[in-house]
């Protein structure tokens, strides 16, 4: 059985605050440094896009899964969609009827508002703005929608040709039907203002809870604490190019309500020593590294085992699970690092800033005794 | 005695755990029967991101002018509200080649019928045998599915103080029509209830009756309560689509999660010995239990971002055991006896625990509250995990550590509790 703890040790981590502080601050700079040159990498889901359905009908033998595969290699390889090509295979199927129908499979293809054309790289949510051209005031998108079509039903027609020659297919044949629609993205623009918007709320509420708990100095560097977990993890899935789609948005809430607890964990404890008498002449600075101290196992180890969790979700899982999972390891360093290095110096700093320091709430017990003794006494 | 009484609740605890388990997470054929045996997981509904559903695209009846000038945002609003109120919180609203909607739902039985209702303008309208319109949806404040005195569905309606005005108006004058006194409710174009009017009825409340199934009046009061939208929709093309995160996306989560577990069992019972096999335990019983609270309750619904509140309330049902052993650890070395550790470990921890938990619950709360679609589920999905990872972590481990206590010799050496623990400062 292992024994670790580091409750008799003694940290001096509330005085070197100005350089933890220091350390956090880059990373995130140089994240939001990178975000403002290259952008985020954000995903299919928040971008408007244009989706292009490739049904394939009648072919005999037709190998749904190569097809797939091969696609799939042509669009991100060959043509450099630049990773922002999804697919979902669907089976084609009326309004009243659900089940497969035999021998059609439709696929569909999800662009991003930004694609490769000639090696460079265009904005599909651009505008055209030449009046002369017949698609004044669409958007490249629509126009390119068109050009991708094209582009896909020539691709699709050599690869069926090359592969399945026996169908005979030709441009006119049967055997294939490419339709492409743009997608607005307003909608999902929508979602995350609401969800920014209850994220908000959501920690008001739980300021509120700590502040009535606690202190409201440790409600405050609780929130503050809980801001900077959530911009080191923005900061550094944008570093990492990690593509934010929907589950982004979970991620931010998980991690939001998961290093919350580590911080209150650290709060209970210099709650718990502020309160004890023998302490009353202690200063904040060793109440924090004591409360730091005394909770150092317990955040290693909690940290340690959700990590397993979510690294074994990134191991195992699909594309979009990692790209939920990263952005959770990285919320969960952060919260690691901030609940051991910042939320209880923020606490003693704030503390210095609204000069409290070193009033302890034993000494006002002891001190409400001392005058309730005196009264009785005179 | 005590001791055959410990070791025969362990061994039930144990084959409970194996038996529930398995009819957990394993699927698997009946024998001598054709049917499957389909696991409690399996049957927690999941959302279009894990188990695929359907696709439409919805287009307005106009011309394509007036769809230029059409309000889009609003009409995504009402229909969003159907969807929510129907309980497809997870299914997505699109605006696709700049008029027209595309709505993706997940599996349901019905796709045909939920789209219908989607699109239906649900213009409500109370008419008289002249065609004459005394009511509309407007004046209905709310709408709600019932039952009448026969015990047949039906919608009651609650008006707005204008609208009871005018109902009132409207069955004075019918009653005493000579033509006919039948008031004619419309729904479109569809005539869904058509009573007789025999007397003049100043009422805040009405209800339609004579439907014929509790489906059918769930949606019109759904289609009512969200509003008219100002045009109707035609369907285009429905599709049937895959899991929009890909295949295999629950599996390999369900893969991951049962690794996670064993290395977390190891870990616990690595750093906290016989209080870690306990909490494994414990948290053995807590996957279980959450999986059949998350099957039981109709109005969850799994998607990725409920399987992320999944794994955090696993976590956080760790986290609760941690604090608490650490505690217990910390009052042992600083000269407590075993039970007296135990004992003020639990009462002290309970209360981190507790703040811990209450605030991560009034997080999952708001967020209920506030959003709609996945994100909804992902409160949901945490709220119910750390109100059960709290009974299993507190309330739970502490019970098998007191079945635990007769089979021990040295409680100290099982719990690994040291009375000095090493210093190096």
């Amino acid at each position: 059985m292992v024994n670790f703890s580091f409750r008799d040790k003694k940290f001096r981590i509330s005085e070197k605050f100005f350089l933890y502080l220091a350390i956090g601050l880059v990373v995130i700079a140089v994240g939001f440094v990178f975000m403002a040159i290259k952008g985020m990498n954000v995903g299919i889901e928040f971008s408007a896009g244009a989706t292009v359905e490739v049904s394939v009908k009648n072919i005999e033998n037709f190998d749904e899964s190569s097809f797939k595969k091969d696609f799939e290699g042509w669009l991100q390889g060959d043509r450099n969609f630049d990773g922002t090509v999804e697919y979902k295979d669907q089976y084609q199927t009326s309004t009243t009827q659900t089940s497969r129908t035999a021998g059609v499979a439709t696929f569909e293809f999800r662009f991003g508002t930004k694609m490769k054309s000639d090696g460079q790289e265009i904005d599909l949510s651009a505008t055209v703005d030449d009046e002369t051209s017949d698609d004044y005031g669409k958007t490249l998108l629509m126009v390119k929608a068109e050009e991708v079509k094209k582009e896909i039903s020539t691709a699709v027609l050599a690869y069926l040709q090359d592969k399945y020659p026996s169908a005979e297919v030709t441009e006119t044949s049967e055997h294939f039907e490419i339709n492409a629609h743009t997608l607005d993205n307003d909608v999902m623009l929508y979602t995350i203002r609401t969800a920014f918007i209850a994220i908000a709320v959501a920690i008001v509420a739980m300021l509120v809870y700590i502040c009535f708990r606690f202190t409201w100095v440790a409600g405050i560097s609780a929130v503050l604490t809980l801001c900077f977990n959530v911009l080191v993890m923005v900061s550094l899935t944008t570093l990492f190019r990690i593509p934010v789609n929907s589950t982004f948005i979970a991620a931010v809430i998980t991690i939001i309500g998961y290093s919350i607890n580590a911080t209150i964990v650290v709060f209970d404890r210099v709650r718990e020593l502020d309160a004890l008498p023998s302490m009353v002449n202690e200063s904040d600075e060793t109440i924090a590294n004591k409360s730091i101290a005394a909770t150092l196992s317990r955040t290693i180890l909690t940290t340690l085992t959700t990590l397993v969790v979510i690294v074994l979700l990134a191991v195992f899982g699909t594309n979009s699970i990692k790209e939920f999972a990263y952005p959770i390891i990285f919320g969960l360093i952060a919260g690691a690092y901030s609940s051991v290095f910042l939320a209880a110096p923020i606490w003693v700093y704030l503390r210095k800033l609204f000069r409290q320091s070193g009033k302890r709430s034993s000494a006002k017990k002891s001190l409400k005794k001392k005058a309730a003794a005196a009264t009785t006494n005179a | 005695m005590r001791k055959t009484k410990s070791i025969v609740i362990l061994t039930i605890l144990a084959v409970l755990i194996v038996v529930l388990g398995t009819a957990s997470f394993a699927s698997f054929p009946i024998p001598n029967s054709i049917r499957d045996y389909n696991s409690i997981f399996s049957q927690i509904s999941k959302g279009i991101d894990l188990e695929g559903g359907y696709y439409a695209v919805l287009t307005p009846e106009v011309s394509e002018e007036e769809a230029d000038k059409l309000d889009l945002d609003s009409v995504i609003q009402t229909i969003r509200t159907r969807l929510d109120d129907k309980g497809y919180t997870e299914a997505t609203i699109t605006k696709q080649d700049v008029t027209s909607l595309r709505v993706e739902i997940p599996n349901v039985d019905n796709a045909d019928e939920v789209l219908e209702i989607l699109g239906s303008q649900g213009k409500l309208e109370f008419r008289d045998s002249s065609g004459t319109v005394w009511l509309t949806g407007d004046d209905v404040e709310k709408a709600t599915k019932g039952y009448d005195q026969d015990g047949k569905p039906c919608v009651n309606l609650e008006f707005t103080a204008n609208g009871q005005k005018k109902f009132a108006n409207a069955t004075e004058t019918i009653s005493s029509s000579s033509s006919d006194n039948y008031l004619y409710i419309y729904l479109g174009d569809t005539l869904v209830s058509q009573p007789q009017c025999k007397e003049t009825i100043n009422s805040r409340t009405a209800s339609i009756t004579g439907l014929e199934t509790v489906e059918e009046a769930e949606n019109i009061a759904a289609v009512i309560s969200s509003g008219a939208l100002s045009v109707s929709f035609v369907i285009g093309e429905t599709r049937q689509i895959s899991a929009t995160l890909g295949e295999g996306v629950v599996n390999n989560a369900l893969i991951a999660a049962g690794i996670g577990l064993l290395v977390i069992f190891a870990i616990l019972i690595i750093f906290y010995g016989g209080m870690g096999v306990a909490a494994s335990v414990a948290l053995a019983v807590y996957v279980i239990l959450y999986t059949i609270v998350l099957a039981l309750f109709p109005w969850v619904q799994l998607t990725f971002p409920g399987i992320a509140g999944i794994i955090l309330s696993i976590g956080m049902a760790v986290d609760a055991n941690v604090v608490i052993f650490e505690r217990i650890k910390e009052e042992y070395a600083s000269g407590k006896t075993c039970t007296a550790a135990i004992r003020a470990g639990y009462k002290r921890a309970f209360i981190t625990v507790f703040d811990s938990n209450v605030t991560t619950v009034i997080a999952a709360i708001v967020l209920w509250i506030f959003c709609s679609g996945s994100i909804q589920g992902f409160a949901i999905t945490l709220f119910l995990g750390v109100l059960v990872s709290m009974f299993t972590s507190v309330v739970l481990t502490r019970w098998i550590m007191k079945l635990f206590r007769p089979l021990t010799k040295n409680e100290e050496k099982f719990y690994g509790l040291v009375r000095k623990e090493a210093t190096n400062g």
